[in-house]
């Protein structure tokens, strides 16, 4: 049995002739491996930026649009408050016309009714 | 080719002649300051057609049915301008007449009539209601009253009820200045 063994062992021990082809077939996947963390890398180039800009361009246009509806918000409460000063006045405006008016009509009241 | 330029200078000249035809109701108030420096109480309102736009939709917006609302809505739809003067004095003769003088020289006829003039010697106030009419159609209305402690001038552009304006005596909370 033992020499069963060793006869085994010592066959896969052998060495043995790789053929004609064994050294292009090491130096093409040498080369196949060299590319491939290249290519990798570039596509992570390649890859890695896109999301980021979108990401900045979509946080820019948040920022405008945030930037105009508080412009439009401003102009509007400001337009509020003019309109309602401006309401002020003309209630203003038109009691001091209605006043002089009623005196107009309470004097030639008087002139037609002397002895009212 | 160089009369072209003379044309353009000529029509940009005339366009504040044009805009001041535009409103032929409107008077030419002058500056009292002056008087606004020795006055007590002083008022002075120039509401114009873009004002008068905006407190229409003032009031058009808080309006719930309210009558008084209503009737100021409905008071105010033909109007182009309210302009307002008013002073209150603690001594009687700090104005004079030269004072509204520049307003009195444009209130002449054929363009301006005057309705009422009434005078009370008991308080001594004078009170003139002027019209501008254009056919059957009211351009303007002025309001010359003076009091001795007291020169209010109102113009009113554009069409509006003198019966109408007198009903809305002593509403909206607003306080009557002098007038009694």
């Amino acid at each position: 049995m033992s020499h069963e063994f060793e006869e085994t062992l010592r066959r896969a021990l052998q060495p043995r002739r790789p053929g004609a082809d064994f050294a292009g077939r090491v130096l093409s996947r040498l080369d196949t491996s060299a590319r491939e963390p290249a290519t990798m890398a570039r596509l992570e180039s390649k890859r890695s930026p896109a999301p980021r800009l979108r990401w900045v361009a979509a946080a820019l246009a948040a920022c405008v649009i945030a930037a105009v509806g508080l412009v439009e918000l401003r102009q509007h409460a400001l337009d509020a408050e003019r309109a309602s000063q401006a309401r002020a006045q003309l209630l203003q405006a038109l009691s001091i016309a209605s006043d002089n008016v009623n005196i107009v009509r309470a004097t030639v009241a008087r002139e037609e009714s002397p002895d009212s | 080719m160089r009369l072209r330029p003379l044309i353009v200078a000529s029509a940009l000249l005339a366009l504040p002649a044009l805009a001041a035809a535009a409103d032929p109701g409107q008077l030419a108030l002058p500056d009292f300051t002056a008087l606004s420096k020795k006055a007590s109480q002083s008022v002075d309102i120039s509401l114009d057609p873009s004002l008068l736009r905006l407190a229409g939709l003032a009031i058009n917006s808080d309006n719930d049915g309210d009558a008084n609302d209503q009737a100021v809505g409905d008071l105010v739809r033909g109007l182009k301008g309210i302009y307002v003067r008013s002073y209150t004095f603690d001594r009687p003769g700090e104005y004079s007449k030269a004072d509204v003088k520049a307003v009195l020289a444009q209130l002449v006829a054929p363009d301006w009539q005057p309705v009422v003039s009434t005078h009370d010697l008991k308080d001594g106030s004078h009170v003139d209601i002027y019209l501008r009419r254009n056919g059957n159609k009211t351009d303007g209305v002025a309001i010359i009253a003076a009091q001795p402690r007291e020169l209010t001038i109102v113009n009113i552009v554009g069409s509006i009820d003198l019966a109408r304006l007198a009903r809305l005596q002593g509403q909206f909370g607003v306080p009557r200045i002098g007038i009694r």
